[in-house]
C-alpha cells in the first residue's frame, strides 16, 4: 500500500525527516510515536502534499504510484485522507456542502456518476449517526467555533464519508476527554477494514488503549529508530521516550562495535 | 422630441411641457449647479481615485426604449428576477408598462412611471422629490436632476406591509459606436409604519456604450421598516454611476444589502441620514472587480439624532490588475448622543497587481458615542485553501469555493430565502470567472 524510502524532508530550509522508512501493507494499522518534534506532523503533511514542505531526497510508493508526484487533491482522489491535528475553520461554507464538493470531486476523479442532494444527505446524516456527530454542526461552517473534540469528530466523519484507502490520522486523540477519545476510537474501529491501512501518529499510549496497532514505531530526530509489536507502546508509556534513545544509542554502538 | 444631447458640459433641459413649476424650478437649479461643479476632476478629495472625465468629451444621445426585437425575447432577465415579485422595468430610464408587473400590489400602494405620477399626483411627490440628494455639490446628481426624463416611483401609506418585494429594473442598452445616456431615477416613500422590501437592479443588455447615471431617493418614515437590495451588473465595458440617499425619520430601520457585480467603471455613493431619534441603519456591500476595471464605493452614515445605530460592512473582492475604492465616511452631530456606529471594509486580492485603496472617515462632535472601524486587505488563506485541496477539490474550485465564501457574510440578512439563493448565484457565476483558467487539477 505504501513504501516510504529514505525520506528527507525540509520545512523553511530546515531538515526535519531525515532518512525515514516506513513500509504499510494493507489493512495494517500502524502507530506512530514520539515526542514533540520528532517530526510527527511533518510526516503527515508530507504525506498530505502541503505546499512548503519539501521533500529532499528519498521516494513515497503509493499503490505502486509516485505519490510525490500528485497534487494534494489527486492524492485525495487517489484515497489519501490525512486528518488533521489542527483542522482549519472555513466560515461561510456549510459543512454539508464542504462534504458534498468533496466526494462529488472524488467520485468525479473515479469516474462515478456525482450524488444529487438527497443521495448525499441520507449517506452523511448516515455516517454522522455511526460517528456520534450531531447533525446540528453539518448545517455550521467548516469547523467554525467547533470545540476541540467537534473538530476531531467532523474529521473522522470527513473520514467515513470519503472512505480512503489509507487514512493518517494526526494526533487525533490529543486534547479529547475519555469519552471524547472512546467515540472517536470507535469511529476509526468503524472503518477498519481488510482494504484499509491507517498510520496513527500519536504522542500518548492511551488511543492505542482503544485502537489496537499491528505495528508501533518510535520516531526520533526524523527517523524511526525502533519499531515493534503493539507491546512496544506500552513500554514506551511505562519507561518513557528516554529509554528509547538507550536502546537506539545501544545499537548505533553495538553496530559500531562489529566494524570495528 | 427629445433636445439635441451632445456634450454633457453643456446639459439642455428635457422639453417635458407637463412639468409642474416647482419642478421646473429645481431642474433649472440643478442645471445651474451642474454647469457651476462641471466635471469632478481627480484633484477633488471625493474623486481622488476615480476619473470620469475622459466622459466629458464623448457625445451622447438620449437612449429608446425597448425595441420589439428586445420585446421578443427577454429571458436575460431570468437570472435576475423572482417568481413573486412586484415588478417594474425601465428601459434606458423610461417606464415600459409592456415589462411591468405591478397587478398584484394592495391598491393603496402607488408604483410605477416617476413620470406619469407627475402628471396625475404631483402634490404627493412634491413633498419628497429631490428633497434628500444633493444636486448642489454632487456634480452628477444634478446631471440626473436637470436632465432625467422618466423613473420609478413607489409609495407605502402608513402601516401597510408588503409581503412581496418591489423589483425596480433599469436597464440599460447600448449601442455599438455611440453613447447612449441612461438616468435612472427613483424615489422611495415608505411612510409611518410600513414595511418594504425594494431591490433595484441595474442591468446592462446588448453593446456597451452607454453610461448609466442613476438617483435613488428612499424615506423611511416613521418606525418604518425597508429593506433594499441593490444589484448592479452592467456591461462588463460600461459606466455606472449610482448615488442612492436615504432619509430616516425616528425609529425607523434600514437595510441595504449592495452587490457590485459588473461594469467597468463604477462609482457607488450610499448617504444616509439618521434624522430621528433611535433610528437604526445597516449598510452591506460585496464589490468585484475583474481585471481592467474600477470600482469605488463612498459611504456617507450622518448621524443628526440621538441613539442612532448605523452598522456598515463592504467587503470587495479585487482581481487582475483591478483597482478597488472604498472610503467610509461616518459623521456624529453634536446632538447625537449615544450614537453607536460600527465600519468595516475587508478586501480580497486575487492577484499581486491587485489594488485597493481604502479609507475610514470619522467626525465627530459629539460625547458619549461608540464608533469603531476596522480594515483587513489580503489574498485567500493558504491554509484554508489546502485543507479543501487535502479533501479532493481541485484549485479552481478550491479557489471559487473561498471566494465566495468571503462574499457569503454581504447577503446574510437578505429577508427572502429565494431572494438571497438568486444573489448568491449571481455572485458564484462572477467569482467563477475570475478563477477560470485556473488548471482543474493543480497540474
Amino acid at each position: 500500500m505504501l513504501t516510504i524510502r529514505n525520506l528527507h524532508a525540509t520545512v523553511d530550509g530546515k531538515e526535519i525527516i531525515k532518512g525515514l522508512n516506513l513500509e504499510v501493507r494493507a489493512g495494517e494499522v500502524h502507530a506512530i510515536m514520539g515526542p514533540n518534534g520528532s517530526g510527527k506532523s511533518t510526516l503527515a503533511f508530507v504525506l498530505a502534499g502541503k505546499p512548503g514542505y519539501e521533500v529532499t531526497a528519498g521516494e513515497i510508493i503509493y499503490e505502486g504510484k509516485d505519490l510525490l508526484a500528485m497534487s494534494p487533491e489527486q492524492r485525495s482522489c487517489e484515497g489519501i485522507f490525512v486528518a488533521f491535528q489542527y483542522p482549519i475553520e472555513i466560515p461561510g461554507v456549510a459543512n454539508l456542502y464542504f462534504l458534498k464538493a468533496a466526494i462529488n470531486s472524488i467520485r468525479k476523479y473515479r469516474g462515478f456518476d456525482e450524488l444529487d442532494a438527497m443521495e448525499l444527505l441520507d449517506l452523511v446524516r448516515q455516517k454522522a449517526k455511526a460517528m456520534n456527530v450531531e447533525k446540528g454542526l453539518l448545517e455550521r461552517s467548516v469547523n467554525q467555533g467547533f470545540s476541540g473534540g467537534e473538530k476531531k469528530r467532523n474529521e473522522i466523519l470527513q473520514m467515513a464519508v470519503l472512505e480512503p484507502r489509507l487514512a493518517i490520522l494526526d494526533e487525533t486523540d490529543s486534547g479529547l476527554d475519555i469519552d471524547a477519545l472512546r467515540s472517536v476510537a470507535n469511529g476509526i474501529n468503524t472503518l477498519r477494514s481488510p482494504n484499509r491501512s491507517m498510520i496513527l501518529i500519536t504522542h500518548y499510549q492511551r488511543l492505542l488503549g482503544h485502537v489496537v496497532p499491528d505495528q508501533v514505531h518510535v520516531l526520533s530526530q526524523g527517523r524511526i529508530i525502533e519499531s515493534g509489536g503493539r507491546e512496544l507502546a506500552e513500554e514506551l508509556e511505562k519507561k518513557g521516550y528516554a529509554w528509547a534513545y538507550e536502546q537506539r544509542d545501544r545499537s548505533v554502538s553495538g553496530a559500531a562495535g562489529v566494524l570495528q | 422630441m427629445m433636445p439635441e444631447l451632445k456634450n454633457l458640459e453643456h446639459l439642455p433641459l428635457p422639453l417635458n411641457t407637463c412639468r409642474p413649476q416647482w419642478l421646473a424650478n429645481i431642474q433649472q437649479r440643478a442645471k445651474a449647479s451642474f454647469d457651476r461643479l462641471g466635471f469632478p476632476t481627480k484633484n477633488m478629495e471625493e474623486w481622488k481615485y476615480t476619473d470620469f472625465s475622459s466622459l466629458s468629451r464623448r457625445i451622447f444621445e438620449w437612449g429608446a426604449g425597448p425595441a420589439a426585437t428586445d420585446l421578443r425575447d427577454i429571458s436575460f432577465l431570468e437570472p435576475f428576477t423572482l417568481l413573486d415579485e412586484h415588478r417594474l422595468i425601465l428601459w434606458n430610464g423610461g417606464y415600459s408598462r409592456v415589462l411591468s408587473r405591478v397587478e398584484g400590489l394592495p391598491t393603496s400602494v402607488r408604483a410605477g412611471s416617476l413620470a406619469q405620477f407627475m402628471e396625475k399626483d404631483p402634490t404627493l411627490l412634491e413633498a419628497h422629490f429631490t428633497r434628500y440628494a444633493d444636486s448642489d455639490r454632487n456634480a452628477f446628481c444634478a446631471m440626473n436632476t436637470a436632465t432625467f426624463r422618466d423613473g420609478a416611483f413607489v409609495h407605502i401609506p402608513p402601516g401597510v406591509h408588503l409581503h412581496r418585494p418591489i423589483h425596480i429594473l433599469f436597464i440599460s442598452s447600448g449601442l455599438p459606436e455611440k453613447t447612449i445616456l441612461s438616468l435612472p431615477r427613483t424615489l422611495v416613500v415608505a411612510e409611518e409604519g410600513s414595511e418594504a422590501t425594494i431591490i433595484e437592479s441595474h442591468i446592462g443588455w446588448g453593446a456597451s456604450g452607454y453610461l448609466s447615471n442613476g438617483v435613488c431617493e428612499i424615506v423611511v418614515g416613521k418606525n418604518a421598516q425597508v429593506e433594499h437590495v441593490l444589484i448592479i451588473k452592467e456591461h462588463p465595458t460600461a459606466s455606472h454611476l449610482g448615488y442612492v440617499q436615504v432619509f430616516q425619520q425616528r425609529e425607523s430601520r434600514f437595510r441595504s444589502h449592495s452587490f457590485s457585480l459588473d461594469g467597468a467603471l463604477i462609482r457607488n455613493d450610499f448617504s444616509v441620514g439618521l434624522g430621528g431619534e433611535n433610528t437604526e441603519c445597516t449598510l452591506n456591500g460585496l464589490f468585484t472587480v475583474a481585471e481592467g476595471q474600477h470600482v469605488d464605493t463612498h459611504t456617507f452614515v450622518n448621524h443628526k439624532n440621538r441613539a442612532g445605530r448605523s452598522r456598515q460592512l463592504f467587503k470587495g473582492i479585487v482581481q487582475g490588475q483591478a483597482t478597488g475604492v472604498f472610503n467610509g465616511a461616518i459623521v456624529v452631530a453634536k446632538e447625537a448622543l449615544q450614537t453607536d456606529a460600527e465600519q468595516s471594509n475587508q478586501n480580497l486580492l486575487l492577484s499581486e497587481q491587485a489594488n485597493v485603496f481604502t479609507k475610514p472617515q470619522l467626525e465627530i462632535s459629539a460625547n458619549d458615542v461608540k464608533c469603531r472601524h476596522g480594515s483587513a486587505t489580503g489574498p485567500l488563506d493558504e491554509s484554508s485553501l489546502f485543507y479543501l485541496r487535502s479533501r479532493g477539490l481541485g484549485e479552481h474550485q478550491a479557489n471559487h469555493l473561498l471566494t465566495c465564501a468571503f462574499a457569503e457574510q454581504t447577503i446574510e440578512g437578505i429577508k427572502s430565502a429565494t431572494l438571497k439563493s438568486r444573489v448568491s448565484e449571481l455572485i458564484a457565476e462572477r467569482v467563477n470567472k475570475f478563477w477560470k483558467g485556473a488548471a482543474p487539477w493543480g497540474v
